[in-house]
């Protein structure tokens, strides 16, 4: 009691300024937070009120194929598009941080898609892209090959949003970069006095002093893969793809909730997702210990 | 130092204030309306004539279709200068996704376009107006509608909505691309037996790689249903259950089965790609295939953008030993349960179905108008494209018949055709093992 009096004396001008943010905070993510755990427990078609139904949501998501369809996509494109990313950062990264001319104009090329990647104007273009005459098929029958309708046949539907998300590796790239600055020059010389080839300058010092900035790109990556929207949703026309190979979970969120009237369904589909997330990057952070190298 | 720290409290409580108040009414269910309607508040209860109103319209369409609704709405400002029309547009599958947010948001448009096969959905729900007050006080003239088109748009008996066009779907082909292959054009009342030699001997005069005969119709809903009431059933009963057995969706994809073996029909990744696109990129307009399958009141628009060739139509192919498959469709206008101002969306909704500078503005647009004194109206003033329309459409009504209301889950059997004909179409399951899931996922969603 005496110190919550003391704290409320001491802070509350600064809570007050808060203020706007707090009602913001409240208001407009708190509330829904809990509205939207609430009614993953309920069936609601939004123009009836929600009706309980406990965990007959959970139950019901483990039966759906679709639902076990659209988390093998999901996994499949984040197992897949965030370790491509990565390994195009690191290695545009390497070869800028050589010290070329125009590392500007490079660095600001790469870093572009990046910006804009994931609007629905480029997903639109690449639609046309990869379509069945689209332009990667007009260079290809320049080259004498035939290429096939990459967007809407099932096995390759995937590998064009993957090859799209792999394409904005630019923002990565760029944290890279940071990190290949920080690491002092010294370290290199001696090692090359010692006789150390690139490959092993390479292994022993660049990467395990980049291991802070990899963990950072590889959790934040992992965590906007599994919410990959548009792309799918644009790519796709909001239909999953052809034969549901291009359904992402966020898709099929969508369609449960917008489509189908299921708000109860979506808003379950919704907190599994966040869980699961966070469970990802909880293990993520708890391995870290071991192959994470933080230099004090 | 008190003073300094009241002080603070001054501008944290205007702004608080201002925010409650821009906000306020918003708490109960229904969303306060849209900035431009706000006026109308005040308008409203036994207002006069002079004060501002404002009406929310949406319909679908493309680009010439949205000139036309632009240009009706123009006049009805002119006519009333104190009503305002705020016009929400978009492409017909984007308009229901657009509309059945808006409507879970409280914040339906006033007068929105309405569809068969989502009336049911949207009045079961209980957004729809029930107009039959304005029908009998006359502030909609529904005396000139035959008799069918007012049963076409009541639902349990309560006039939901009102139609802009009634039309039929049929086939169409251009009559240049057939002028190029040298095959003579079907005949107006073709047999499935005509329909598939038909399309074998377009295949085999066609000589490119990439242009096909006829458009892969497998998995498009109305199309079985037609085919389902020739055989006597229903895909969706009176009651709302499944009306057709495993052996009629064999039946149904063995025929697109054996045009897919002949390569007459587009293969599945095609036929994927153009599925979302809108009608000026789609394959009949790009002179892919040479048989297509839309409404009727779709030839004006199509042959807007067909240069060559005169766009005509064809009854979809019957079965000399069954029973008439088709059946009426159109589009209407209906009014949704949460407007401000339905007398206004009434009074336009009228203005809209029998003014006659509307009427002659909108021709076909939807299909043969539902006032018969409208289509003789507009006789004088149609195109050949429109004339081929209207003929169409006239003989088709004389034999089509009235399908039952949609049931709830028609959406998801509506996907689930789609994707069961694709799964087909990219062999991913046999013509048997496709019928038997469709049957038992079709009974599963609606037994719900």
């Amino acid at each position: 009691m005496h110190t919550l009096k003391r704290f409320v004396q001491n802070n509350w001008v600064g809570y007050l300024f808060i203020t706007p943010w707090l009602v913001g905070l409240i208001g407009l993510s708190a509330f829904p937070m809990g509205f939207s755990l609430y009614l993953a427990f309920t069936s609601y078609d939004l123009f009836s009120a929600p009706k309980w139904i406990g965990l007959g949501n959970f139950i019901e998501m483990f039966h759906d194929p679709k639902y076990t369809g659209s988390v093998g996509v999901t996994l499949h494109y984040v197992l897949i598009a965030v370790p491509l990313s990565l390994l195009f950062a690191l290695a545009v990264a390497l070869l800028l941080n050589k010290g070329i001319r125009g590392l500007r104009i490079y660095r600001a090329i790469y870093y572009v898609p990046s910006l804009f990647g994931g609007s629905v104007a480029v997903a639109l273009l690449w639609r046309q892209l990869f379509g069945g005459e689209g332009l990667l098929n007009s260079l290809l029958h320049l080259l004498g090959i035939e290429g096939m309708n990459w967007i809407a046949t099932p096995g390759t539907a995937l590998y064009t949003l993957i090859l799209l998300s792999t394409w904005q590796f630019g923002s990565a790239m760029v944290i890279f970069l940071a990190g290949l600055k920080q690491i002092p020059h010294d370290l290199y010389e001696s090692a090359r006095i010692d006789g150390a080839g690139t490959w092993k300058q390479f292994a022993n010092i660049t990467l395990p002093l980049l291991t802070p900035i990899l963990f950072f790109n590889l959790v934040m990556q992992i965590i906007h893969a599994f919410q990959a929207f548009t792309p799918a949703f644009i790519v796709s026309g909001g239909t999953g793809g052809p034969l549901n190979s291009t359904l992402f979970y966020t898709l099929y969120l969508y369609q449960k909730g917008f489509a189908q009237f299921q708000m109860g369904y979506a808003a379950a589909m919704a907190w599994m997702l966040l869980c699961t997330i966070a469970v990802v990057t909880s293990l993520l952070f708890a391995t870290s210990r071991t192959w994470v190298y933080y230099q004090e | 130092m008190v003073n300094k720290k009241a002080l603070l409290f001054l501008p944290v409580i205007s702004m608080l204030g201002m925010a409650a108040c821009s906000s306020g009414g918003s708490g109960s269910a229904p969303a306060s309306p849209a900035a431009p309607g706000a006026s109308a508040d005040s308008a409203s209860g036994g207002a006069k004539k002079e004060a501002n109103i404002s009406i929310r319209f949406a319909w679908w369409g493309d680009g010439k279709r949205h000139e036309k609704y632009n240009a009706i709405a123009d006049m009805y400002e002119k006519q009333h200068p104190n009503v305002k029309i705020v016009r929400e547009f978009g492409s017909f599958n984007d308009y229901w996704d657009k509309m059945a947010t808006q409507t879970a948001g409280g914040n339906m448009p006033d007068v929105v376009g309405m569809h068969a096969t989502y009336v049911a959905d949207y009045a079961r729900r209980n957004t729809l107006s029930d107009l039959g007050s304005y029908v009998k006080d006359g502030t909609i003239d529904l005396n000139s509608f035959p008799p069918a088109v007012q049963e076409a748009g009541k639902v349990n008996g309560k006039t939901l909505m009102v139609a802009q066009g009634v039309t039929m779907t049929g086939w169409e082909y251009n009559t240049a691309m057939f002028d190029k292959l040298g095959v003579k054009y079907p005949d107006y009342n073709w047999t499935w037996d005509d329909f598939i030699a038909k399309v074998l001997e377009l295949q085999k005069a066609i000589k490119d790689n990439g242009v096909w005969a006829i458009a892969d119709n497998s998995g498009e809903i109305t199309s079985l249903q037609v085919y389902a009431r020739q055989r006597g059933k229903e895909l969706f009963t009176a009651e709302g259950k499944l009306g057709l057995g495993k052996e009629d969706m064999v039946a149904w994809f063995s025929i697109w089965d054996q045009l897919r073996k002949a390569k007459a029909i587009p293969d599945a990744a095609t036929t994927e790609q153009y599925s979302t696109v809108s009608l000026d990129q789609g394959l009949f307009v790009k002179n892919k295939i040479a048989l297509a399958s839309f409404p009727f009141n779709q030839i004006p628009l199509y042959q807007n953008y067909i240069k060559e060739g005169e766009v005509r139509a064809l009854r979809r192919p019957n079965d000399p030993k069954g029973k008439e498959g088709e059946f009426v469709e159109g589009a209407y206008l209906a009014v949704s349960a949460n407007s401000k101002q339905p007398k206004a969306a009434a009074d336009f909704i009228n203005f809209f179905v029998n003014n006659e500078e509307a009427q002659k503005v909108f021709k076909l647009e939807q299909g043969a108008l539902g006032s018969s004194k409208g289509n003789e109206t507009i006789k004088p003033l149609l195109t050949p494209a429109e004339q081929r329309t209207t003929e169409a459409i006239q003989t088709s009504l004389k034999t089509a018949g009235q399908l039952p209301l949609p049931p709830a889950g028609q959406g998801a059997v509506r996907t689930l055709l789609t994707e069961t004909a694709q799964s087909i179409a990219f062999g991913k399951s046999t013509i048997d093992q496709a019928s038997q899931s469709f049957i038992d996922k079709a009974t599963a969603i609606l037994n719900k």
